[in-house]
């Protein structure tokens, strides 16, 4: 067996994680000579328990199924890295519990390009969702590289945000990289490794478990330099992530809310507890002292000029939504009036329907 | 001794005539009904020999056999007692044979010989007038109904002497006074859009739907008014005319469900039924078939209220009545067609607990929301041409006095657009935008190159289906006859498109 066979093996043993295989590697010095380790011996390392030593014994009598898997990942346009590797993310060997091994689509986060984790709530608003996307596309506008996990609301917008703005970005999954979950972010998934990587230290078929998801939130937290929180509840799995990253002695930043909105709640009281106040990304570019690249303040705006009707209505409108009778309680204008000018406003890129007949600003317009 | 009656029965919503004979002999004494009956049909022999004799006619023991033709109609229902009662009559000679010619008989007798009113009335004297018969003999109680159709004589009677007074001239009665003027007795209801407050785009959606006969679909949080705008619907539709008048009765009158006092439902029906109904009460059935929910809000509106609670396998079946416009049901003993000329409105919250995307008060995870659209079967939205938003309104727009269109002013805007149409399509089969298909769309919905344009640049920026293409273009045809526009314009299509379906790829991402 080749040693990459050997740490393929090691990284693939089913209920091993991180920190229980950095002390047997610690005592063994190679997966080689833990191969060799016998089961008495094996027993004796704290935390590994009686189903731990028959996982093991079964991977140990299943060797050439998964030398023949290891060999698959080249077929499944999978690559694999370990921690002894060059090229492993340096950011993640400053954790006590790196991933011994990263299997990955695309390419990894570069160790000399600032990087920021953009999270928050699935279930967002569609405010919290226009934030985290154009944040994900002004970092990536100024050359920042974007972590996140890929998730529904906060997660995928701050990566789609990022692919838009023509950057990299890194989503850590919950599961093997050969597996999309949430399926709903398909087309993500499918963008991602042109434009960053897919990263997991599970090994390609590892289905989405939800215990699974703390365990790849400090992947996150260790790949960034710093972390955006979008919109959190109280006690929600957004502040866990935080938590460990704080651990790793990360800086947080949270986008403020109105106290009586629940997605804020999370959001407000990091703040108090002495988060960062996220208004705008000249906050994150001042914390790399990064000056703001030129295309930022550009937008994509159409330079037809704008009718009566849609200024009326543009004037009206802010990155919050307002669904279309406000609208027409507000401009006095009538149904048939206000559809031609949202329509129009909505093809120009001024504005954009969160929800169906709710309109909003486009914050990068 | 023989003696013959004209009657009839019902299939579907369609009478058709019934010949009873009734012969006595001499023989052994016996009572036989022939003429593939059904068992409460049968059942009318104890009744008709009760009143009989308890209306002062002493049967001597003779053999009489009744038969109902034709034989290939299963006879089902309890019209024929009267016709069968007279037909022995005239078999015994106690009314002349020639007294009864012509004249359509039809009712349920009691013991005593009082005559109590049947179902499906309107159908069974419309049936009468197309057989060429002069009179109709009902139970009074019937008669009301029998005021609808012009052009033959209807005579409500109390009871089975009464009637035999009237064959043999013992007593002279006068036949029920038609309704001469049918628009004036009119009546559009109580609701009236100006009831409501605000919701300017949901009326508008609202009236674009009433004029060409669109689908429509509400979504909105609970207490946002669904239900109140949707109960308006028939206030804002054109009146009704006396053809249409009718064919709703039937339908009702069939169903026994016609206003008390009232020979005709005068306004368009609104049926709302529950989400927990069967398939077979929604689009009828059953071993002895009757109209189904959607028959009975033919010519109106059928109000699916909490649309993702209803079954899917329910919503499915609504596919085919909504594309046909008739329901068909078959049996052994024929076929039964009930007409689905409906306007459906189906209402839904946007979430479980109802406020997405409120996320305020909405905490609904990503995934639940999908679900929760899931339930709503593709089929059905498919048929649905506008989907609308109601929000809720802070309680001071809801409430207190406001001047708001009047159902009476929007009704006017759906009649000439209505009226538009019916001139477009004069030579098709068809009467509204929404019935456009396929090729019809091109023909009648033309657009000029900035129309294809903006068309072409929004299903690029929206990704809507192509699907939806169809629908954007039915809808903008019926915004343009509002409008009093030949061609479809830039502002009949931008509105269009903001009444798009629900595409449910793009819900909550
Ligand atoms: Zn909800």
């Amino acid at each position: 067996m080749t040693k990459e066979e050997y740490w393929y093996w090691f990284c693939t043993i089913p209920g091993f994680g991180a920190a229980k295989l950095q002390t047997i590697l610690a005592w063994c010095g190679s997966p080689k000579e833990a191969f060799r380790l016998s089961p008495e011996l094996l027993e004796k390392f704290p935390k590994v328990r009686a189903k731990d030593v028959t996982a093991w014994r079964k991977s140990i009598s299943e060797i050439d199924l998964i030398c023949r898997q290891y060999h698959q990942l080249e077929k499944q346009n999978i690559q694999f890295i370990t921690k002894e590797q060059a090229g492993y993310p340096g950011r993640l060997l400053q954790m006590y519990d790196a991933p011994m091994g990263l299997f990955y689509r695309g390419s990894l986060p570069l160790d000399d390009v600032p990087s920021v984790a953009i999270i928050g709530a699935r279930g967002c608003t569609s405010y919290g969702r226009e934030t985290a996307r154009v944040l994900g596309k002004q970092l990536a506008q100024a050359g920042i590289q974007v972590i996140s996990g890929m998730a529904l609301g906060i997660d995928g917008a701050g990566q789609r945000g990022a692919i838009e703005g023509g950057g990299q970005t890194f989503g850590v999954l919950g599961s093997g990289v050969d597996i999309c979950y949430p399926k709903e972010n398909f087309a993500l998934y499918c963008q991602i490794p042109e434009h960053g990587g897919l990263i997991s230290e599970y090994p390609p078929g590892q289905k989405g478990l939800a215990q699974l998801f703390p365990v790849r939130n400090r992947i996150i937290a260790g790949l960034s330099d710093c972390i955006i929180v979008v919109e959190a509840r109280k006690k929600s799995g957004t502040l866990i992530t935080v938590d460990q990253a704080l651990d790793q002695g990360k800086d947080i930043f949270a986008v403020p809310g109105r106290i009586e909105d629940p997605l804020s709640v999370g959001c407000n009281e990091l703040i108090r507890n002495g988060a960062g106040i996220l208004t705008g990304v000249e906050e994150i570019l001042d914390f790399f002292h990064i000056n703001a690249p030129k295309e930022m303040t550009g937008n994509k705006k159409s330079l037809k000029p704008l009718a009566n009707e849609e200024k009326i209505i543009y004037s009206c409108l802010s990155f919050q939504e307002k669904q279309i009778e406000e609208i027409l309680g507000e401009t006095g204008l009538t149904v048939s009036q206000a559809m031609i000018a949202l329509l129009q406003l909505e093809l120009k890129n001024y504005i954009y329907q969160p929800q169906k007949n709710y309109y909003a600003r486009c914050k990068d317009g | 001794m023989f003696g013959c009656v004209n009657s009839g029965a019902i299939l579907g919503i369609d009478g058709y005539p019934v010949q009873v004979e009734a012969d006595v002999c001499n023989g052994l004494p016996s009572f036989d009904m022939v003429g593939f009956l059904a068992s409460e049909v049968r059942e009318a022999r104890e009744r008709v020999r009760t009143a009989l004799k308890n209306s002062g006619y002493e049967l001597l023991p003779a053999r009489t056999t009744i038969n109902l033709s034709p034989a290939d109609l299963r006879k089902e229902g309890n019209y024929f007692d009267l016709p069968i009662a007279i037909a022995v009559l005239v078999a015994l000679g106690m009314i002349p044979a020639d007294a009864v010619e012509g004249i359509f008989f039809i009712g349920e007798l009691s013991l005593d010989g009082s005559l109590r009113p049947v179902n499906g009335m309107i159908s069974l004297i419309s049936m009468a007038k197309k057989e060429g018969w002069h009179t109709c003999v009902v139970p009074s109680v019937n008669g009301k109904e029998g005021a609808v159709i012009e052009g033959i004589s209807v005579y409500g009677m109390e009871s089975l002497s009464e009637v035999v007074a009237l064959l043999t001239g013992k007593q002279s009665f006068q036949p029920v006074e038609p309704e001469r003027d049918y628009a004036a007795a009119q009546y559009h209801g109580e609701l009236d859009f100006a009831d409501i407050n605000g919701q300017e785009s949901v009326k508008r959606a609202t009236v674009i739907a009433a004029a060409g006969m669109h689908n429509i679909l509400y979504v909105g949080p609970p207490g946002s008014g669904k239900t109140m705008i949707a109960r308006r619907i028939p206030t804002i539709l054109p009146a009704l005319t006396k053809e249409e008048s009718i064919e709703i009765s039937k339908v009702y009158s069939i169903c026994g469900l016609l206003p008390p006092e009232e020979g005709l439902v005068r306004m368009r029906p609104f049926r709302n039924p529950h989400h927990t109904i069967s398939p077979t009460a929604l689009t009828g059935g059953g071993a002895v078939p009757r109209p189904g929910e959607i028959s009975l809000a033919n010519r109106g509106v059928l109000f699916l209220d909490e649309l993702p609670e209803f079954q899917k396998s329910t919503l499915e079946i609504l596919r085919q009545p909504l594309e046909d416009r008739q329901v068909v049901i078959s049996r052994v003993h024929g076929t039964y067609v009930y007409p689905t000329n409906i306007v459906l409105c189906a209402a839904m919250n946007p979430c479980k607990c109802g406020y997405y995307p409120d996320r305020s008060l909405c905490q609904c995870s990503v995934a639940e929301v999908h679900r929760y659209l899931r339930r709503i079967s593709q089929p059905l939205l498919d048929r649905i041409d506008i989907c609308t938003e109601v929000p809720r309104l802070p309680y001071r727009e809801f409430m207190g006095e406001k001047s708001n269109v009047t159902s009476r002013a929007l009704r006017y805007q759906v009649e000439q657009a209505i009226g538009i149409q019916k001139e477009r399509y004069r030579k098709e089969e068809i009467l509204f935008n929404s019935q456009l298909s396929g090729g019809k769309i091109k023909t009648y919905c033309p657009l000029g190159a900035e129309e294809e344009d903006l068309l072409r640049e929004v299903f690029e920026t929206m990704e809507l289906s192509a699907r939806a293409y169809h629908k954007i273009l039915k809808v903008a045809r019926t915004i343009a006859d509002l409008e009093g526009a030949e061609r479809i314009q830039m502002e009949h299509l931008s509105e269009a498109i903001g009444y798009r379906s629900l595409d449910k790829k793009y819900w909550g991402r």
